[in-house]
């Protein structure tokens, strides 16, 4: 194969991941194994109760504790002491109030980790307890105690259009249902974790596991007062995030460690902490009342969204946004109203996760389009084809619809899935078979908020070009999805591109990892650096082979004239080098928006949508009301695949991690509001053994504003995977549920409550 | 700091803790017992480190009709042996689901019994065996009957200065069958919501239960134990529908189950009745079809 194939083929082959190599060969170094000369280990004293005043608190005896070289509390910060990426209203260290299980109280410095551990013992604090609100019912109860003086909800909004009254009125059949959605935790395989130190120049050096670098240090030198020349956030390669590290975790509280002890400092959440202290993903409770006409179309659709935000706000607004931007699917709905309320409890701290809302917001009306499509005795994906809004169409909120093209071919391939072969015969008389459909969408990016990306590339002489982009590779391959667009751009074989991620003191702005906006942000970003290489390097390779810039052109690396005359760029760099010159090049790309935005709104509705449409197969054992998934064939329209092993991995892992959310996992809190399943032993997350066969298909797509037509695939895969198993449970046993998880228990209650069923095998 | 005891030798190991038992902590893998360290939930003073004692504790054999495992068996070696293939098919049914790939690699026989927390597998099983553990001290050998062996949760009748040596029971014969099943919300890895092991004999022509053990944790507190009320009823009846929705019934009287977080203490009842008729059934159908092949 010639280089110039090679080349060509760039974008839409699975090249092997960069970084590979040093993570199934072990040589990858994590927080854990890292250690410097001289260096301490932080922890952090967290709160035993959950929600109360503080009387006091004496860490005398901790600081003379043997090897304790610091303990820190609030006091010894000088900055607004909080933090939140959206408002900032969570205290870096508490000081008058804590408001959930495990909130970061004081921090410990010591020259062991055992000795700061011991430490521990040595603080003391008085709370004067107060009653505990454990869910969104207690919260908006009328003499609910508060948990901010602001009150209990900490954001409400709502948007309407048409007549819902009348379409209500025009309406044939009409569903009015609730819909319960529980917490998931991240359970990334690495925790919160990070090294700093102080260099000479006196910066400090942040090394942590996280989705950016930029938000963090905004969000650092705020809450401590430090000079932004005085901070350096670099992401070092981690195990996952999945939105768990989006907002600030440790950041604060490392920087501040090292700040006090000018000393190295590492500090690593165990388990346990990361279960209690860390991000999860939000309660839900959807009211949703729909009406279709007979002929099944829609022609109302009323929504109540609350969703549970713990102690805190963090990116609770964008979620809430998300989830009633999904909340009309991308149906034909002339009059709809959609309601939203963010309500604080004291359960720990929600914030981003993977679909960021939509896999709630799915879960309520997927089940509900399942229920009208079977009352009204049509296909569910017919059903789903009749109300696919068209391009061109005005939406829900408003806009004309521009991408609904990959949804409906991803729905009519779905028909002709091998599922739809398979003998609903169970293989004993009380296993029973169903299959189920959802479809999910997610929008790409931050909606109708201005999101500018930055990113670079430069062109060493020795035969190199390094990419800069501070989205954080947390396992999910960018830093190859994003070579390969460096490498179709500039015909560049991949073993000459190399990456900076995510590094304060190198890279631009490019924003974090979340949103699915990675691939369609960065990517273009770094195409426009290249352009502007190609721009800026044209002249100086006239000058270098004197001719007219005119004369030349740009293919693989190198200026021609004509046959045989030619300049690569890499003698280009040198030759500028010499003169002074940099080679280092910086592009933009600014996410295009929505037409019409909605007042108030701050996520949603996005310009850009991935869709995905899943088919589930079933088994209910009717004994045991144990439920297990047995097959997956998901259609998705991502727009063009740049790394098809990538963007399948990436599909994999959120059909399964949406199988966990269905069925095993929930995040528990007792009645004083203390977690009790932080820990792998006690918080299931589906194993190899409960996998079920997953066949995939990228729909053939193209987005216009895509980096090479791509759009993005992080949270697509997630989004449909509840409300498909609950349908498919339907259609094997005949039941709705409308409540999350599908835990054997429920399932079994469920059964017993309504068929009387005999326990007898 | 812990200090740690590496014997070579079972006789060594012994004397090692034949005065001041009390503060050692016996190590057969460490599966249980490490991440108990690590969260602090025990401080051990010492640690007396079974692993150098392959050579005496690690054994199956069979001697006459009686099989005899030395402590340090592991699960995956249990899965592995020929004897576990056919009547003693509970082993594989608990082995297959027992921990991951890697626990059962590690877990030891008698780090089982030891731990003796609720959720150990494969002591219903030799409870429903009718097993007997051999405690090996300096002054000899002592038996446990192993129905007799946990006395609370996480608490087992050894004396400081002993060592778990040995379980054995009988192989069961060609009437008999055993099963075990456990449910809890994913395949492996899992503390289970409920477990259940069974021991089944049929009379010789085939048509009644002639005797039956049924062990399942969780009976009363947080221990595996008997179900004898339940065996008694079912002892010489025919295996009929009815017959088996009594015995629920019974069963249901018979165990205490708690609610936690995992599982309420309603939903752990209706599993069990659900587990017995599946055990009763399942051993049945093996003994008859063993008989039909001959096997």
């Amino acid at each position: 194969m010639s280089e110039g194939q090679l080349i060509y083929s760039a974008i839409g082959s699975s090249s092997q991941r960069v970084d590979i190599r040093e993570k199934v060969d072990g040589s990858l170094k994590y927080f854990t194994d890292m250690k410097m000369d001289g260096m301490l280990y932080g922890v952090v004293f967290r709160s035993t109760v959950t929600h109360a005043r503080i009387r006091s608190m004496d860490v005398t005896k901790a600081i003379s504790m043997p090897g304790i070289r610091a303990v820190l509390t609030s006091r010894d910060i000088k900055g607004m002491n909080a933090y939140g990426v959206i408002v900032p209203d969570a205290p870096v260290l508490a000081y008058d109030k804590v408001r959930f299980y495990g909130e970061p109280l004081a921090l410990i410095a010591g020259d062991t980790l055992e000795q700061a551990e011991a430490a521990k013992d040595g603080i003391k604090v008085d709370y004067e307890p107060l009653p505990v609100i454990r869910n969104i019912d207690e919260a908006l109860k009328n003499d609910a105690p508060l948990i901010h003086n602001n009150g209990n909800i900490a954001r409400s909004m709502k948007v309407e259009r048409g007549d819902l009254a009348r379409g209500f009125k025009d309406s044939y059949l009409v569903l009015d249902r609730d819909y319960r959605t529980h917490m998931q935790k991240h359970m990334f395989l690495e925790t919160e974790a990070g090294l700093g130190y102080l260099d000479e120049k006196g910066v400090i050096n942040i090394f942590v596991s996280g989705q950016g670098a930029h938000s963090y240090k905004g969000q650092i030198t705020r809450a401590l007062e430090i000079p932004p020349d005085k901070l350096r956030i670099v992401n070092y390669p981690e195990g996952g995030a999945f939105g768990g590290k989006d907002d600030v975790t440790i950041q604060i509280l490392l920087t501040l460690l090292v700040m006090k002890t000018k000393k190295p400092v590492k500090l690593v959440l165990t388990r346990e902490e990361s279960g209690a202290g860390g991000y999860h993903r939000h309660a839900s409770l959807i009211h949703l009342k729909t009406g279709v006409s007979k002929d099944g179309r829609f022609m109302a659709n009323k929504a109540h969204i609350l969703l549970d935000t713990g102690a805190y706000v963090s990116f609770g607004p964008s979620v809430l946004d998300t989830a009633m931007e999904v909340i009309n699917g991308k149906y034909r709905i002339p009059n709809i109203s959609v309601e939203g309320t963010l309500v604080y409890t004291n359960n720990g701290f929600s914030s981003a996760f993977r679909g960021f809302g939509a896999p709630q917001g799915n879960f309520a009306i997927e089940n509900m389009v399942d229920e009208l499509a079977y009352e009204l005795k049509m296909d569910p994906i017919d059903f789903r084809l009749l109300n696919l809004l068209q391009e061109g169409e005005i939406n829900s909120f408003g806009n004309p619809e521009r991408d609904t093209m990959g949804a409906h071919v991803a729905l009519t391939e779905a028909k002709g899935s091998r599922l739809w072969k398979i003998s609903k015969k169970g293989s004993l008389p009380w296993i029973k078979v169903g299959l189920g459909v959802s479809f999910g969408v997610k929008g790409v990016g931050y909606g109708p908020v201005k999101d500018v990306s930055y990113a670079a590339v430069e062109v060493i002489p020795s035969g190199l070009v390094k990419a800069f982009f501070s989205n954080a590779d947390y396992g999910q391959g960018i830093n190859t999805g994003h070579l390969q667009i460096v490498a179709q751009k500039l015909g560049i074989p991949f073993e000459n591109l190399r990456t900076v991620n995510a590094d304060t003191a190198e890279c631009p702005d490019t924003g974090s990892s979340d949103a699915s906006r990675s691939t369609f942000t960065g990517g273009n970003a770094l195409i426009n650096a290249c352009d502007q290489l190609i721009e800026v390097m044209k002249p100086e390779a006239a000058r270098m082979m004197k001719v007219q810039p005119t004369e030349i052109s740009y293919a693989d690396g190198k200026f021609t004239f004509k046959e045989g005359s030619e300049v690569s760029i890499f003698d280009i760099a040198s030759f500028m080098a010499k003169e002074g010159k940099g080679t280092k090049f910086i592009g933009s790309f600014e996410m295009p928006r929505v037409a019409k935005p909605i007042e108030g709104m701050i996520e949603a509705p996005r310009f850009s949508n991935a869709y995905g449409v899943l088919l589930s197969l079933v088994e209910v054992n009717e004994l045991t009301g144990l439920v297990k998934a047995k097959a997956f064939d998901f259609y998705a329209d991502i727009g063009k695949v740049i790394n098809p092993l990538l963007a399948l991995s990436q599909c994999e892992s959120g059909l399964i991690q949406g199988l966990g959310y269905a069925i095993t996992e929930e995040l528990t809190y007792d009645v004083d509001g203390k977690p009790l399943n932080t820990n792998y032993t006690t918080y299931i997350v589906p194993s190899t053994t409960d996998i079920p066969s997953i066949d995939v298909r990228f729909v053939d797509a193209v987005e216009k504003y895509g980096p090479y037509g791509a759009k993005g695939v992080g949270e697509i895969p997630i989004v449909p995977v509840a409300s498909s198993l609950t349908n498919a449970v339907h259609d094997a046993i005949g039941m709705r549920f409308r409540e999350l998880p599908l835990s054997p228990p429920r399932v079994s209650s469920r059964m017993q409550q309504n068929k009387g069923i005999s326990v007898l095998a | 700091m812990t200090e740690v005891l590496m014997p070579n030798t079972l006789a060594e190991a012994l004397s090692m803790i034949s005065k001041d038992g009390h503060d050692v902590l016996i190590l057969g893998s460490g599966s249980d017992v490490i991440p108990r360290i690590r969260e602090r939930e025990i401080v051990p003073k010492k640690v007396l480190d079974l692993s150098g004692l392959g050579s005496e504790l690690n054994y199956i054999r069979i001697e006459g009709n009686v099989i005899r495992m030395g402590a340090l068996v592991t699960v995956r070696q249990i899965i592995d042996n020929e004897l576990f293939k056919g009547r003693l098919e509970a082993f594989l049914q608990a082995g297959r689901m027992f921990g991951g790939p890697q626990i059962r690699n590690m877990a030891t026989v008698g780090g089982n019994l030891g731990a003796a927390s609720s959720s150990e597998d494969l002591i219903p099983i030799f409870i429903a065996l009718d097993a007997k553990v051999k405690m090996a001290s300096i002054d000899g050998d002592r038996l446990v009957p192993v129905s007799k062996l946990v006395v609370a949760k996480r608490q087992i009748d050894r004396r400081p200065n002993e060592i778990i040596r040995e379980i054995y029971f009988e192989m069961p014969d060609d009437s008999s069958w055993t099963a075990f099943f456990k449910a809890g919300r994913r395949n492996s890895l899992i503390i289970d919501l409920i477990n259940m092991a069974m021991y089944l004999k049929l009379n010789i022509d085939g048509t009644k239960i002639e005797d039956i053990r049924i062990a399942l944790n969780r009976v009363r507190g947080k221990t595996p134990e008997r179900a004898y009320k339940t065996e008694e009823y079912l002892r010489g009846k025919r295996i009929e529908n009815e017959t088996i929705a009594r015995a629920q019934e019974v069963l249901d009287s018979e165990v205490q189950l708690s609610s936690d977080f995992r599982a309420s203490a309603e939903y752990r009842k209706s599993l069990d009745k659900v587990i017995l008729a599946r055990l009763i059934n399942n051993c049945r159908d093996r003994i008859v079809e063993g008989r039909r092949t001959g096997n």
